[in-house]
């Protein structure tokens, strides 16, 4: 359940980033998330529902990105996408390799809604993208 | 409007462990972050090396549970500095909270510093204490398919112990395909097979600890 604590850090980043810019209510929340984080999509989801409440991002939606993994062999350099955490290289077999994507949790951007706009009237909802 | 931010979400805990590891390294201290299930043995493999490792070595344990002082009471026992994290439920350590513990000891007077993380196989993982190896344990009755349930742990470890060697002939443990899986995720980890009951193996981990403090 550490999704918890991760999405506290997320909302904590966004919440300052909106005070900054003249407490504009944050319209939406925008994440990359690598498959090697072990992030459940529905907790986090659950997380940010629950952590949003009576802030500035009451009414935000939460989007992310998933990054597969994708992975170099340490042997022969050839890059290749693994379906799991046990590798082998397509080219020559060897299951040493370094990771070179899919390890990402990343706060993106954040979209806040514009002065003239800033009236909540939407109820936010996650939406899983997946790449 | 569109705020482009592209921030690591563990950018605090990353750049406090990255203070802890330079802190630690100031003052000489090797630090070992153990991670396992709960109940797999990691209080107990700590209390059988202090005899082996007292002799040459200062040493002082952080133990990380969600309730209770009840770990550090046991190491408290054995003379060894000790300070207990209670994490409120809390599923895994974090780096600010190891700082602050680090305030507790004469870091002088440590050369060797074990970390007792909170019995859990995935959140852990995900959380830089600023160590400078990670040591992950399974027990025999957890079973043969752990690496392959819980991969990132494996993947990462420096050492993997296989605790409760004793309890193997009454259970369907394969160490073959315990040690196949390892042998795929991470094939560089040495696997330690061990005792903490009747003391087989230890000495394989007390002179893997040891040849560690050196490097």
């Amino acid at each position: 359940m550490h999704e918890l604590g991760l999405i506290r850090n997320v909302l904590e980043r966004a919440l300052e980033i909106a005070e900054a810019h003249g407490s504009l209510p944050v319209e939406s929340v925008h994440l990359r998330v690598g498959d090697y984080q072990n992030i459940v999509p529905e907790l986090f989801s659950f997380a940010f529902e629950a952590a949003r409440v009576d802030t500035l991002a009451a009414d935000a939606t939460l989007t992310w990105e998933s990054v597969p993994l994708k992975v170099q062999c340490d042997n022969c350099k050839t890059l290749y996408m693994p379906e799991s955490l046990i590798w082998n290289c397509l080219t020559c077999a060897s299951n040493a390799a370094t990771l070179v994507e899919g390890n990402e949790l990343v706060l993106d951007h954040v979209v806040l809604q514009e002065p003239e706009t800033a009236v909540a009237d939407t109820q936010g909802a996650s939406v899983w993208k997946s790449r | 409007m569109e705020i482009p931010v592209v921030e690591k979400v563990l950018k605090l805990n990353d750049d406090i462990a990255a203070g802890v590891r330079k802190r630690l390294l100031a003052h000489h201290v090797c630090t070992l972050n153990i991670i396992s299930a709960p109940g797999s043995g990691k209080t107990t493999l700590l209390e059988r090396s202090f005899g082996e490792l007292r002799e040459d070595l200062n040493l002082a344990v952080i133990e990380g549970d969600p309730d209770t002082t009840l770990d550090a009471e046991r190491i408290a026992k054995h003379n060894i500095p000790v300070v207990q994290i209670e994490t409120a439920g809390g599923c895994h350590l974090e780096a600010n909270l190891v700082d602050n513990a680090l305030n507790n000891f004469d870091l002088d007077a440590v050369d060797l510093l074990f970390i007792e993380n909170v019995g859990n196989l995935v959140c852990p993982c995900s959380f830089d204490l600023g160590e400078t190896c990670r040591v992950g344990i399974v027990s025999t009755p957890e079973g043969h398919d752990k690496p392959a349930k819980y991969p990132r742990l494996f993947k990462e470890a420096d050492v993997i112990i296989l605790n409760k060697i004793d309890l193997l002939p009454y259970l369907n443990f394969d160490v073959n395909v315990f040690r196949e899986y390892i042998a795929q995720l991470n094939p560089a980890a040495p696997v330690l097979e061990l005792s903490c009951t009747t003391g087989e193996g230890l000495d394989q981990w007390i002179a893997w600890l040891k040849n560690m403090v050196k490097t």
